[in-house]
């Protein structure tokens, strides 16, 4: 996080300079104000406004890599802050009468910042759209930031849950769910340590979703189990989902660090089918029987 | 009765763990991109520095509010389970070798009963034999909060599981969890990393198992270095009290259920004052109440879980009166009704058992510093 900001340090800097100026400028050209003759309803309202721009772009600069879209941002929030700051200095400070560069900043920053930012946020619109596609297999329907899963860098199950409970009554649109795990995972952990382990998640995580439609959802439920959901999918097409998705992690050429030596992996799927009395519980429930079974047997079963 | 002498408690103020084991090990689990190692120490009056230092000793207190730290950092990184995985046998001299060498689940018991200063600081191992079932209850007696307390029993519960998969076939559907937190970020991973049937809200934090299990041959096991393991760490532990104030107080409760027990009495079996009882258990962040509750608590929900009581039997056990009020005190113990845990204990299938019972006893089981409490 605070690596990004110190890729606008400059940004931040000029825009100091400027509000450094704009007080400077106030105090050479104008005449402090009695304390008497001060307006602390203005002061509150104009310089809380001032305060919550500068936050909102600090905000911005330490989420946001540099770039157009950043830049856009970055001048129409500025803008914005320094006619907010000239505002507010106007209740400490009487300029004379025919001192024109006040007002200017006042008019004309505002309104060219609102322009600046309103285009940006048309760009950072488009930029959503596009990033939406990458990240479309990993939410579907909700972005929850508290979901995201701090190892697999998929969301947690807690939002296959919410998409299952929004879509439940949908007719046909969730009939089945595919839950699974890599065989010899906790081994792998113990002999590899965690940060392998974790490269591990990540990597097959990045495999799976290759290897997903676009309308599934692909998340992890705790450890190196994961949740798959299909929607519209009728049980034989699970079926051959999963088949894909055991062959994909097969033939994936995991390597672990050290010696480089491929470490051959194996992945159990659990098919769960919904039935008429099912609830979104009872159908991730099937899958967790699905894939016990699944470990136990030949590595893929299917639970109706 | 035996009566104890007064200041031969271990506090939780006490400095006597060492700094690099179970911690670094937890500190271990900070994601390699992040390097908030101060934000994890912070407000637990230990530096990165004393980390590496042989000499440097930590409390009880200091570990707490590490894990408290951690868990509200890395929530979604699943350290609790990550770190239960591979705390035992651990890095703990001769405790370590007697959990490693562990002949079977027994032995394993007794020393983790006997080394839980060292190996599960500020939560104490309770183990019960009930009819076929043992059950081994997580107690927090450290006066840590809610969030601390139920993230330690889940690193205590995926740590003996882990140790338990290792040694035995056919571990997951012999094993039934309990655990007291609701979450889900704690519950979900709970269920994968045990591999056994997990229940939530349960009252109480604790593993129930066939009490056959107890005898087991271990796959790893070897007596002769578990009894030279064991023997080396009883010298070692020799060195510090025997107890906690808490845990004796527990002890003493347990062992006058299902009476209650007055203020007075406790303060008569330790030879103290009312005062001074009470000022001992406050020093460690509890209340005698609580301790009361606590065991009837677990009496209670014994009760329910393996003989199938119903209110009014465990009422009038108790000493309550009638069903009405067993119902209202275990609301105000647990925040839930005895019929809504009845609820949501139903489908769940007590772990198979072999008819046979073992000759197990409990003076075999655990040593005098934690006694079996069997009924």
């Amino acid at each position: 996080m605070t690596s990004l900001l110190s890729l606008h340090i400059h940004k931040l800097l000029l825009l100091s300079l400027l509000a450094l100026i704009v007080v400077i400028l106030s105090a050479c050209l104008g005449n402090t104000k009695p304390i008497a003759d001060i307006d602390w309803l203005d002061v509150i309202g104009e310089g809380s406004t001032a305060l919550a721009l500068g936050v909102w772009l600090l905000m911005i600069l330490r989420s946001r890599p540099a770039g157009r879209v950043t830049n856009l941002l970055t001048m129409g929030l500025g803008f914005m802050f320094l006619a907010m700051w000239q505002d507010a200095l106007d209740e400490f400070f009487r300029l004379a009468a025919g001192q024109y560069w006040e007002s200017m900043i006042e008019s004309i920053l505002m309104p060219l910042g609102l322009g600046l930012l309103t285009y940006g946020v048309w760009h950072w619109h488009k930029e959503q759209l596009s990033i939406r596609m990458q990240l479309q297999k990993r939410e579907q329907c909700f972005r929850e930031h508290l979901w995201l899963d701090g190892l697999g860098q998929v969301s947690l199950a807690d939002q296959v849950r919410a998409s299952l409970r929004r879509d439940w009554h949908r007719p046909g649109q969730y009939q089945a769910l595919l839950m699974t795990e890599l065989r010899g995972f906790a081994d792998f952990e113990r002999r590899h340590g965690d940060r392998e382990a974790e490269k591990m998640l990540r990597e097959t995580g990045e495999l799976l979703l290759l290897n997903l439609r676009q309308q599934d959802m692909l998340c992890r439920f705790a450890r190196d189990r994961m949740v798959v959901l299909l929607p519209e999918t009728t049980p034989a097409t699970a079926f051959t989902i999963a088949s894909e998705l055991q062959q994909a992690v097969e033939h994936f050429s995991f390597r672990a660090a050290g010696d480089g030596a491929r470490i051959p992996l194996r992945l159990d799927v659990g098919i769960a089918v919904r039935q008429a009395a099912d609830s979104p519980d009872s159908l991730m429930e099937r899958g967790h029987e699905a894939l016990a079974r699944a470990s136990l047997g030949n590595g893929l079963s299917l639970v109706s | 009765m035996t009566r104890h002498a007064r200041h031969k408690w271990l506090s939780r103020e006490d400095k006597y763990l060492s700094a690099g084991y179970p911690l670094a090990q937890l500190l271990d689990l900070i994601p390699a991109d992040d390097v908030a190692l101060h934000r994890v120490l912070r407000g637990s009056g230990i530096f990165p520095d004393d980390l590496m230092n042989p000499a440097c000793l930590i409390s009880v207190r200091q570990v707490h509010a590490v894990v408290r730290n951690m868990r509200a950092l890395y929530e979604r990184h699943e350290t609790a389970q990550r770190w239960g995985n591979r705390l035992w046998p651990g890095y703990s001299g001769a405790l370590s070798q007697a959990l490693a060498a562990s002949p079977d689940l027994g032995a394993f018991l007794k020393t983790l009963s006997l080394g839980r200063f060292f190996l599960c600081p500020g939560v104490s191992p309770v183990v019960r034999l009930n009819g076929d079932y043992c059950l081994l209850y997580w107690r927090h007696l450290s006066g840590s909060d809610r969030s601390v307390c139920d993230y330690l029993a889940a690193v205590f519960s995926t740590a003996l599981m882990a140790v338990l998969r290792e040694n035995c076939e056919g571990i997951a559907d012999r094993v039934l969890c309990l655990v007291r937190s609701r979450e889900r970020s704690l519950a979900d991973p709970l269920r994968v990393y045990l591999g056994c049937p997990v229940v939530t809200g349960a009252a109480a934090d604790a593993l129930i198992f066939p009490r056959s299990l107890l005898n087991q041959p271990w796959k790893n096991g070897s007596r002769r270095l578990f009894e030279s393991g064991l023997s080396q760490a009883v010298s070692r532990l020799n060195e510090l009290p025997a107890a906690t104030f808490p845990e004796a107080v527990a002890a003493f409760f347990d062992e006058q259920l299902p009476q209650s027990v007055s203020l007075q009495s406790v303060a008569g079996h330790f030879d103290l004052s009312p005062a001074s009882v009470k000022r001992y258990l406050r020093g460690e962040g509890l209340g005698l109440q609580d301790l009361q509750d606590t065991a009837r608590l677990r009496f209670s929900l014994e009760s329910m879980l393996i003989d199938e009581s119903s209110n009014e039997d465990i009422a009038r056990t108790l000493g309550m009166g009638d069903g009405t009020n067993f119902r209202r005190a275990f609301r105000r113990w647990t925040g839930q009704y005895p019929g809504e845990l009845r609820e949501r204990l139903r489908g769940v299938t007590l772990p198979r058992t072999e008819r046979s019972r073992s000759d197990h006893t409990g003076s075999e089981l655990l040593p005098g510093a934690l006694p079996e409490y069997g009924r």
